[in-house]
Parts: C-alpha cells; structure tokens; sequence
C-alpha cells in the first residue's frame, strides 16, 4: 500500500476519533448559535444609561417645550426651566444626575446653527444623535408652519423610495437583483477559507511539531521519505477539515429545512416556480424572491471555486506552517514566523470586506490574483462574476506558488525536524534550502 | 550492479559537510554480513550523520554505500531495521496501532504484522498494553516497543544506536540476548554506542570514529593487539616470609605496577621493555616460587577509546 495513503489514514483516523473533534463536529453549529445568540441577546438587554438634559429656552413662543423623546433612546429633557445660562449651569453642576444644558437662544427660529448643547459628560454617540434628532424635529414642525405645510403633504414629500433594483437580461426579461446575496455568499465563503486555513493550517504545525518534541520523527522517516510524511499530515488533516465541514453543512441544513418546513411551506412551494417576475410595486423582497435568487446563481462555478481555493490556499499556507512547525522545538518558538504567514491571512480577510464595494476596482483585481491573499480575496470577487482571463491568472498562480512553496516547505522541514535545540533563524531557514537533499 | 559480497554495508569515501562544520569527512568502513560491528567514537564525531546517511535520511556530499554490493536504493529501506538514538512514539495513539502502522510503513501487510506483533508481544509480555496509550507505558516498556517496530520486519541489517539506554538491567540483559539470537540467524548489526563493556560482550569488529574521520577499525582482537603494551600480570604461591624476603629483588627486576601479597599469594602487574624478553621472565620467575598464573593484560576497549580520543594518534 502506498505509504503516503497510510500516513493520511493515520492522521485523519487519530483525529477523526478523538473526542475533542466528536464534540466540536456535533456541538460546533450548536455553540456559535448559542454565541450569536447570547451576543444579540446582550445587546438587546443592555440599558441605555439616562442622559438628562437642561432646557434653557429663550425663544419667545417656547420651542424648548416641544421637545420630544422617543422612547428607548435614553434621554431625558427638562424643560419648563427658569433663569438663564449662569444659573442653569449652577445647576447643572448641582445636581449630580444631570449632564447637559441644551440652549435654544431668543432667536434659534431664524437661526438655528445657534442652538448648542453644553455638556458636562460628554454624551455617547447613541444620545448625541438622539438630542440632534429632538432638535431636528422640533425646527422642522416650525418650518412646516411658517410655510403653511400640511403636516401629510409633507409625509408624502419625504416618502423613502425603494427603487427596485434588477437585472436586465439580454432577452429583455427582468430578473431580481441578487447582488446583496451574492455579497453575503463571496465573503461568507471568502471568511470560510480563511476559518479553515488558520484552524487546520495550525493543526498542521502542531501535528509537525509533536512528531519532532515526541521524537518519532526520525523512526518514521527511517521508512518514509520526510515530503511523503508532510504531504500525508497536510492532506490527512485536510481531508479532517472537509468531514467536518460536511458534517456541518449537513446539519446545518437539516435545522434550515426543518424550520422552513415549520415556517414557511408556500415560499418553498412560490421557489419551485423559479426565476420571479419583477414586482416594481413591491419595495422588500419575500422569502420566495430570495429562494428564486438561490436557484439563479451558477452555483456550479461557486462550489467549483471554493473548492478549488479552498484547497490551494491550504495547500499554501500549510505547508509554510509544516516549515515553521519542523524549524522550532517548542510551540512558544513559532511566533516569530507566524507572523508572515497570518499577516498576509488577515489581511486578505480586511481587503475582501473592502472590495464588496468595488468588485472590480484596482486593489480587488490585484489582491484577488496575487497568490497569498487570492484563495480569501478572489473567493469574495467570484459571485460578482469577474473576468474569467482573472479567475484563470489567479488559479494558476497559486498552483505554481502553492508547489514551490511545497518544494521550499519540504526542504526546511526534512533538515528542521531532525534539528533539535538549536534555535533557528531566517538566514538558517534560508541555508537549509539549499542543503544536499535525499537520494 | 551487486555482485558477490560478504560486506553487508560498504561504506567508501563518505564525505558529508554542513555550513559551518564536516561531519564525515574520507569516511570508509566495511561491515561484514552476520557480525554484530561496533561504531564507536564521542558525541560529535559524525556516527549519527553517518547512521543517516546508510538510512537515506540524508545523502551524502561525496562517496557511497554499498548494501550487499549494489549502491543504496528506496527498495534498501525495507532491509535496514533502524532504532535511532532519539526515540519516542506517538503519546495519545494505542500501542498496538501504532506498532501495527510503523511496521506498514516499512512495507509489512497488515495481517503480516498482526501476526509478527503477536510473537513479540508475548515475548516482551506486552500482551495487556495492547490497547492501552503510549503515555500510559513505563519507558522501558515503551523501548521494548521500540525494539519490537524495528526488528519486526526481520531485516538484514539493524542499525541500533545505544539501544540500551532507558533499560534496567533485567531488560538490557532480555535486548542483548535479542540482538545476539539476531545475530546468530544471519543479521548484521552495526552498534552504536558509548558503553564499551556492551562493545566488548557483543562486538567483533569496530571502528572508531573521531572528529569526522576513522581513527581505527578492525576486529576487537587485531585493535586490542594494536595497543598491546607488554604488559602481564603474574600469580606465584609463596608464604608471606619468602615474599617479604624476596619482594626487593622482584622490585628490582621487574619494577611492578603492582606488587601485593595476600594469602599465599603473590600478585604482580609489570610491563617488559621489549616483548622477547618474556621466556628468560619466566624463567626468572619461576625461580622465586609457584607460578601459577601468568598472562598479558590486553587493554581494554575503554582505555583504547580515551587513549584514541585524547591522544588522537595516527589513523
């Protein structure tokens, strides 16, 4: 049997087995939901702290007293205040539960860039637009009666139009604008890659380095050749990856389809009619558009390049991590190299958030060809379909980068991983490149 | 192209240099098949880069090794059996699978190695470790293990470097009865190791690497030969009133290391300036009183090694 199956078999079995994995296969969806759902649920119960607020109104025909709150927002305005700025700012500092004095002078009506709020805590970015948007209201119901408006003209003035946005096919017929998902399908994969890239990349340095710490390294590449040993943990450990995102996809796809059979059965029923006719009258999108949009993406040229990055940028990055883990004795030794190889991660994951707003802008066309940010960025770029001659540049490069960081990774590994207690350093990484290799 | 041979390992001219240092350099030894051979020298002469390079782990800058008369080869790896000096096993993984995978990865079938792990299992009473971990097992039974995965696929040749180091004594005593079974059916074993007294109960030949190169090799015999200094030891009877009466005149004629006298008899130690003279000593000697010992002191591979290493004589 060919010896580089038996290794990914051992890899993938000693992992597959292990109860840490068990676990986090079975429980994963289940703990981020739990997440997600303990951070909404802290926002939402978070209390807004009271801002209190001083009305000095000077006006003549009492503006302050108009004033108005919306409920939630978390400010309170007192209004109905005697006295003038020295004494109401004697009063502010008095009571110790006020933190502000909003001052409307005699003639804020005709001029109401004289309207200013003084604080002494400063307010939070929440109450500023808060107060702004009091302020706001209250000038514009005076405006509205200066120049005689009725209140529904006005309404129907400020109306919010939700154009409809689609997509004009050659044959003329319109089909619903999928850009949004299409945004959330590339950088949710984009985000995938680069989740499995770091998680398992890291795995595979660890896996490296408990071989060289426990000193069955060399017992082992006594019967293998040390290439045959890193390719078959990368591949192993890879092969760990997708079982365990499958397993995640399916049960994430069992939960959808039994709250869609629960919540909604027509919009399934509205999908299976497809490709929806434009509904110009209709500004939100329903369940059905949505499904119709699902069935409209080439998921064929998706799934084929996810797979296809997804794989590379492992590929990449794993080995690099198999060099680092092979050129160090101890795990606290990694950082000085890790940092090459997660800067250029992270940093594809900042560009991929940025190019959503322009798929085919200068710094996304080159991020997204460019090797080591490619499998994130140009993942993030596929569903906005970009030329097919990038797709191509950028595949290509990251096989022949991918190899030669193989070939490069397999040389820093085969001297490293007999190399103990001798901390290694770039220019030694660098020597051990060109160090005689194996018959 | 392999041809007639009765070298197991053929080792010409091996010269392998790293940046800063040569850890082999003019390197030639010859291993003869069926012999337990001895691979000797400090930390740092070159023996691990040297047991490496006859394993494929690394190659050679310059030179060559034969392997039954054809040049190294993949197909070799299945052929040497190779227990490394930095040994250790996979912590969390079961005894029995590992033991089962490692010998795969020398190229035994599955049930081949099932079989095998059995036998040697029950001989090393490892049978209740089977499925237990790694971590759970005492280091010395974890050497057993060891030992198990690397004569397991019956090779021809064994390469052990100190392969008794973690043993307590009843189990160093059960491994060299192993490597000497081994031995007895055909194995050639090169031994690497710094204890001299397992060099002097196991090995035939040696050589003796120092500073990257061969300062000696040959059969224990011939080497101990080699560093023979006319030296003897002799035992005659004598009551303890003749020797004190004729201690001064031994004195004189053989200027002892040793001279003692304990119940009856005499013990000398002395060295003779030329190695010719030694019937007209004997003659001497038996003129004082009963000889009933007499014999060289050949040198003993630890003093050959010191001497060697320190005083680095001529190759």
């Amino acid at each position: 049997m060919n010896t580089i199956l038996l290794i990914v078999q051992r890899e993938y079995w000693t992992r597959v087995r292990k109860k840490s994995f068990v676990v986090m296969t079975l429980l994963g969806p289940l703990l981020v939901s739990i997440f997600y759902g303990f951070l909404i649920w802290v926002s939402m119960a978070e209390e807004t702290p009271v801002y209190h607020v001083l009305v000095l109104d000077e006006t003549p025909d009492g503006m302050g007293e108009e004033l108005t709150t919306t409920a939630g927002d978390g400010i309170v305005f007192e209004t109905g205040l005697p006295g003038n700025l020295t004494t109401l700012t004697e009063l502010l500092y008095k009571r110790e539960e006020v933190d502000a004095v909003l001052v409307f002078p005699l003639r804020a009506f005709e001029n109401p860039s004289s309207i200013y709020l003084g604080y002494k805590t400063p307010p939070s970015l929440e109450s500023r637009s808060g107060i702004s948007s009091a302020v706001e209201q209250v000038l514009e119901k005076r405006k509205l009666a200066f120049y005689d408006i009725p209140q529904s003209t006005f309404d129907e003035i400020r109306k919010r139009m939700d154009m409809p946005i689609r997509k004009l096919k050659e044959s003329g017929s319109l089909q619903s604008d999928d850009s949004l998902l299409r945004t959330a399908l590339g950088l949710g994969s984009g985000f995938l890659i680069y989740m499995f890239i770091f998680l398992y990349g890291v795995m595979v340095m660890r896996g490296v380095l408990e071989e060289k710490t426990n000193r069955i390294v060399e017992i082992i590449i006594s019967s293998v050749k040390p290439f045959q040993l890193m390719m078959g943990k990368i591949l192993g450990i890879a092969l760990v990856g997708l079982t365990q995102f499958v397993i995640w996809a399916l049960l994430s796809g069992l939960a959808m389809a039994i709250v869609g059979g629960i919540m909604a059965p027509d919009a399934l029923e509205q999908a299976r009619q497809g490709s929806l006719q434009t509904q110009a009258e209709m500004g939100g999108i329903n369940t059905g558009e949505v499904l119709g949009m699902i069935a409209g993406i080439n998921w064929f040229v998706i799934l084929g390049s996810f797979v296809f990055f997804f794989l590379g940028g492992y590929l990449l990055y794993s080995s690099l991590l198999a060099a680092i883990g092979a050129a160090v004795d101890a795990e606290t030794d990694t950082q000085q190299f890790m940092l090459p190889v997660s800067l250029p991660l992270a940093f594809s994951l900042v560009i991929s958030m940025n190019i959503i707003k322009n798929p085919d802008g200068p710094w996304a066309t080159f991020f997204s060809i460019f090797p080591l940010t490619s499998p994130i960025v140009m993942m993030s770029r596929i569903a906005f379909n970009p030329p097919a001659w990038q797709v191509a540049l950028s595949m290509a490069l990251l096989v022949v980068t991918f190899v030669l960081s193989t070939w490069m990774a397999a040389r820093i590994y085969r001297t490293g991983i007999l190399m103990y207690g001798k901390k290694a350093s770039y220019r030694e990484l660098v020597k051990w490149l060109f160090y005689k290799g194996n018959a | 192209m392999a041809m007639e041979t009765n070298l197991a390992i053929d080792i010409r001219n091996l010269t392998k240099r790293y940046a800063a240092h040569t850890a082999l350099n003019d390197v030639s030894i010859e291993v003869p098949k069926g012999q337990i051979f001895g691979l000797l020298g400090p930390n740092g002469a070159g023996k691990t880069s040297l047991i490496r390079i006859i394993n494929q782990i690394t190659a050679p800058d310059s030179g060559q090794v034969l392997l039954f008369g054809s040049p190294l080869a993949p197909i070799h790896i299945s052929r040497i059996g190779y227990l490394p000096e930095e040994r250790g096993l996979y912590r969390k993984m079961n005894v029995g699978e590992q033991a089962l995978y490692l010998a795969r990865l020398k190229g035994l079938s599955t049930a081949d190695a099932k079989s095998r792990l059995k036998m040697w299992f029950e001989r090393f009473d490892l049978n209740p470790w089977w499925n237990k971990k790694v971590e759970e097992l005492s280091k010395g039974m974890q050497q057993k293990v060891q030992f198990i995965v690397t004569v397991l696929h019956e090779p021809d040749v064994l390469i052990l470097d100190e392969p008794f180091s973690g043993f307590d004594p009843v189990n160093a005593a059960l491994i060299r009865d192993e490597i000497i079974r081994l031995r007895d059916s055909g194995t050639t074993i090169l031994l690497s190791t710094h204890r001299m007294e397992s060099v002097e109960a196991l090995c035939h030949s040696i050589a003796l690497l120092h500073k990257s190169k061969v300062y000696l090799s040959g059969s224990l015999t011939d080497i101990k030969n080699r560093f023979r200094k006319n030296e003897y030891r002799v035992v005659l009877e004598m009551t303890e009133s003749e020797f004190n009466a004729q201690g001064q005149t031994l004195s004189q004629a053989l200027s002892p290391s040793k001279l003692e006298w304990a119940e009856g008899f005499a013990q000398i130690e002395f060295q003779l300036p030329e190695s010719g003279a030694i019937k007209s000593t004997i003659n001497a000697l038996l003129k004082w009183g009963n000889l009933v010992e007499f014999r060289e002191l050949l040198p003993g591979m630890d003093r050959i090694f010191v001497e060697t290493v320190t005083e680095s004589p001529k190759a």
